[in-house]
């Protein structure tokens, strides 16, 4: 498949920072990022996620590295020279023009006449359900609206690109799952690449074609939705998706299979391919392939890897329960399970009770671990 | 995926709270924008004009000025040979630096005094007042700022002193036999006076601040235990420091530089510093000492804001203007804000009053209306023609300092780096000097070239004084702009200056009225740099000064009711233009 965006050896080191925002002395950021995909990138705050789009978007200069867009490169242009439009986090409104002339604004610029300059943004606005507020002023609008209206600014011109820079963040809840629903219907009807940055992982992983999780100026892990939360390859990145309980330890490993020893419990796992020398590795335990036995001999003949613990919480999330488990002074297991399951252990699932857990050996993700010292603190306090 | 918040929140500390710089890194994309980034947006040289004026305007009379206090007067003429005599005489000598200590102690009591009385007023409107009705409060309290300065020196005169109302009204019912002295130096009047000028600068200032407080901060404070007094001592008060602190140095500079109020109120005993100063340039004819007497005044006032800026400190990032208000009932605000608008509004109601008296002298008894005295006005050409140099002036002062300060502040608001730095501290200057220093400096500068001096004197002075307030007006509101607005114009396709054009100038333009407004009032009432700067010209503050040194004669009365008038529908028609926008935003909004 054509690749639409490619950063090659992205730097960035802000006048009078200390460190780089993005890439490092020894190594840029380059990513790939393919025609008509829904490409997000998620990380912390000051992971460099906003950095890249700015750089696609030819709001700030890489320090150095090359952008191509289409394969032409913009490295050199301006953000009024490029092929790409943004969504802003603030949405960026103008106040004193109507709607329609907030639509309209890039295709007067293009000098596009004005016939065609309302007819397409009109279109526009009737794509994203807000044809009846054209004559309106931003500030008459709901959240939702408001950014619904910088979506259709941004469409209007038909970019190669959109940037989405935290878009949703300032939404509720419901407002943020039916933009998500309507980002992804919108990119179907237009066939534009997006990049989307968000901090949100569930967001990401709803709406997102690939994700790319940063940390700290680098690019952690590129990956299909599922791929990431199947397959994260560090600690960090499975921490900061939450794809399961992280268990740290010492780790042995004969041949293919590595244990990780963490206190009383031992968990055996396939290790992969890609892992191959690293020093530290972690497990990581789905919660939804945390399975809560009956009793000692269920568990036994059930899963090959077991434990077992005291049950310290149950939290209904709206649609599963989560009942975390305190196997050691360190680490709770977390376990994600359906009311019917629920119902079914009852009582013994009560703050206090001892339980055992069990799951598939095939089900221990193995990740090289680089969440360091100074955040296993943080690491402590996600599992805990 | 229940516990993704949590999650996120453990690696993200502030997820929420973009402000926030969580472990010194650097966002990149904060609400404001980058302006580092920025660069495309305003050429640095936009702010070259206004710099290059003030250098050669500003700074190089004042270079003069140190000079000529370093050279001795010898029989009336300047001898070029360095020495020290004149600073020696101005510290030594009995009269001077006795006069210089009573000067800022008298000066700093009243802008204390004015600072602390428009306070709560300045509280009230910006805290319990809806935003949409804010701004009627705003022009009231600031109406009075638009009409003469002069004039209003003797509404409180016509009141207080020794023939005035309220002396005249005692000795008539009884009560008193001979007058009562309530007007004089060091008495209670002439700070009554100063408050009352310097009510609305002062007001401006703590209200900009206060406007940025967020409601919801006193809350939290009552939430945390503290009562009422508390609270204000404790939140409300340190988060107005820097407000409160520029409205007592506006008044400050404002008054120290005053060399008229006090001795047309205290008479002979209303000797101040400045009026040391100016002495130096009239009949005595000591350029030298004169210059002198004026380093020392502008190092004692740099001196002191440098202490009080030490003291007080200044506020980090004090907010963002917010619409919230307490909505409670604040019956003692209400009618402290009733009580402090009559205090502010007697004086002109009685001048207008008086203007349509047929008593030849000012004040009662009333003997019916008359438009003579208006007549008498409208006929007097010599007042016609002041009026007609002061518009003219007025006008090409606001025009250069409009265009000039656009275009700097358009630079200053999305640049930083030294010449940023130096553009603004330069433009900013001549706000923190009284302005009888650039009088006499202008003098000099001019004396030094040997260039006559003529009706652009005036309006350079003007520019000088105007262009500061402008630029910082329109500064303030394009900095309020979020930048991202200009980033998503170039990412639509429009150039830099396209952006600046059709998004930032659009949204300046209330600021740049307003900034219009309050110049053209300036212009219009500077009497202080003026009176030493004219050549032969008479502008409208020069004339009524002529005027008033003999009496207050009903003509003058009339004057002042129609610069009043003619203020009110300017200060009318700027606000319905400037407030068009925003109230018909107002109006869709609710």
């Amino acid at each position: 498949m054509a690749s639409s965006v490619r950063c090659k050896d992205l730097r960035k080191l802000y006048p009078g920072a200390q460190e780089y925002s993005l890439g490092s002395e020894s190594e840029g950021v380059s990513i790939e990022i393919e025609e008509g995909e829904i490409f997000a990138i998620v990380g912390p705050t000051g992971c460099g996620k906003t950095t890249t789009l700015r750089i696609i978007g030819g709001f700030t200069d890489a320090t150095s590295g090359t952008v191509e867009i289409g394969g032409r490169d913009v490295t050199g242009l301006r953000a009024y020279q490029r092929p790409t439009n943004t969504v802003f986090q603030s949405y960026a409104l103008f106040p004193h023009l109507s709607v329609i002339s907030n639509v309209e604004f890039g295709l007067t610029m293009e000098r596009v006449g004005r016939a065609e300059r309302k007819q397409r943004a009109s279109e526009a606005l009737d794509l994203v359900g807000l044809l009846h507020k054209a004559q309106d002023k931003p500030s008459s609008l709901s959240g939702g609206q408001a950014q619904r209206v910088a979506l259709a600014r941004a469409i209007v011109k038909r970019p190669a690109v959109l940037l989405l820079d935290e878009p949703l963040g300032a939404l509720d809840r419901k407002t943020r799952q039916q933009m998500q629903e309507e980002l992804v219907r919108l990119k179907q009807a237009v066939g534009i690449t997006f990049v989307h940055v968000t901090h949100d992982q569930e967001e990401a992983c709803a709406i997102a074609d690939r994700i790319a999780v940063m940390d700290r100026g680098r690019v952690a892990q590129i990956e299909d939705p599922v791929g990431l939360f199947r397959g994260p390859r560090t600690s960090y990145v499975a921490s900061f998706i939450d794809a399961g309980t992280i268990v740290r330890g010492t780790a042995r490993r004969t041949g293919d299979v590595v244990e990780i020893d963490s206190g009383d419990l031992s968990v055996r796992g396939e290790c992969p391919a890609w892992l191959n020398g690293s020093a530290d590795v972690a497990a990581v335990l789905a919660p939804d392939r945390v399975k809560i036995a009956r009793s000692h001999a269920e568990a036994a003949e059930k899963g090959v890897g077991t434990a077992s613990g005291t049950v310290n919480r149950t939290v209904f999330t709206g649609s599963v329960f989560e009942v975390y488990v305190d196997v050691s002074e360190e680490l709770e297991v977390r376990s994600a399970m359906t009311a019917d399951e629920v119902a079914a252990l009852g009582e013994a699932l009560s703050p206090g009770s001892r339980v055992d857990l069990t799951w598939e050996a095939k089900d221990v993700m193995v990740v090289e671990d680089n969440l360091g010292t100074a955040t296993i603190a943080e690491a402590a306090g996600v599992e805990g | 995926m229940a516990t993704s918040a949590s999650h996120g929140q453990a690696l993200d500390p502030e997820p929420t709270a973009p402000r926030q710089n969580p472990g010194g890194r650097r966002r990149p994309w904060s609400r404001r924008g980058d302006r580092a980034d920025l660069g495309s947006l305003g050429h640095p040289l936009l702010s070259a004009p206004a710099v290059l004026l003030v250098l050669v305007f500003f700074v190089a009379p004042l270079i003069v000025l140190l000079a000529y206090s370093l050279w001795p007067t010898v029989e009336g003429e300047i001898v070029h040979h360095w020495t020290f005599e004149n600073y020696s005489r101005a510290l030594s000598t009995k009269t001077y630096l006795p006069t210089l200590l009573r000067t800022f102690w008298f000066v700093g009591l009243s802008s204390l005094i004015t600072v602390v009385l428009t306070f709560p007023f300045a509280y009230y409107v910006a805290l319990r007042v809806r935003p949409s009705r804010r701004i009627i409060l705003i022009l009231l309290a600031m109406l009075p700022f638009f009409t003469s300065y002069l004039i209003r020196v003797f509404a409180w005169l016509n009141m207080f002193g020794e023939k005035g109302i309220i002396n005249e009204a005692l000795t008539r019912i009884g009560l008193i036999s001979k007058p009562l002295e309530i007007f004089g130096f060091d008495r209670p009047a002439i700070v009554i006076t100063f408050v009352y000028l310097l009510f609305p600068l002062s007001f401006l200032a703590s209200y900009i601040t206060l406007e940025r407080m967020n409601p919801t901060m006193l809350e939290a404070a009552s939430d945390l235990g503290a009562g009422n007094i508390r609270r204000t001592v404790r939140v409300v008060l340190p988060f107005a420091r820097t407000g409160l602190l520029a409205g007592f140095i506006v008044s400050f500079i404002a008054m120290a530089g005053d060399y008229v109020t006090p001795s047309l109120i205290g008479g002979t005993e209303g000797i101040f510093y400045s009026n040391l100063i100016v002495n130096q340039f009239g009949a005595s004819l000591q350029w030298g000492f004169g210059a002198a007497l004026g380093i020392v005044l502008l190092v004692s006032v740099a001196l002191l804001l440098i202490v009080l800026r030490r003291l007080t400190g200044t506020v980090e990032s004090a907010g963002e203007y917010t619409r919230q208000y307490q909505r409670v009932r604040s019956p003692f605000l209400t009618a402290y804000a009733v009580l402090f608008n009559i205090f502010l509004y007697t004086p002109v109601a009685l001048l207008i009053f008086f203007s349509f008296n047929e008593e030849p002298a000012v004040g009662f008894p009333f003997h019916g209306p008359t438009l003579m005295w208006f007549e008498t006005a409208l006929n007097d050409t010599v007042a016609i023609e002041a009026l007609e140099t002061s518009l003219t002036v007025a006008v090409v002062a606001v025009g250069v300092s409009l265009v000039l300060g656009t275009m700097a502040a358009l630079y200053l608001a999305r640049h930083k780096g030294f010449w940023r730095n130096f553009s603004f501290a330069s433009i900013s200057a001549p706000m923190l000097l009284p302005p009888v220093i650039l009088g006499i400096a202008i003098i000099i500068g001019l004396n030094a070239l040997s260039v006559e001096r003529g009706l652009w004197t005036i309006i350079v002075g003007h520019i000088v004084i105007i262009l500061p307030l402008t630029t910082l007006l329109i500064l303030s509101r394009l900095e309020g702009l979020d930048v991202n607005q200009e980033l998503a114009a170039m990412d639509l396709g429009a150039k830099p200056w396209k952006a600046l054009v059709r998004i930032a100038l659009p949204q300046a333009f209330p600021a740049i009225i307003g900034a219009a407004m309050i110049g053209f009032a300036m212009s219009m009432d500077e009497f202080i740099l003026t009176f030493l700067v004219t050549g032969s010209q008479t502008t409208l503050p020069l004339y009524i000064y002529s005027q008033l040194r003999f009496k207050l004669t009903p003509e003058l009365t009339a004057i002042s009711t129609l610069m009043l008038t003619a203020s009110f529908v300017l200060v009318l028609l700027g606000a319905m233009i400037a407030l068009g926008r925003r109230q018909r935003q107002q109006l869709t909004r609710s």
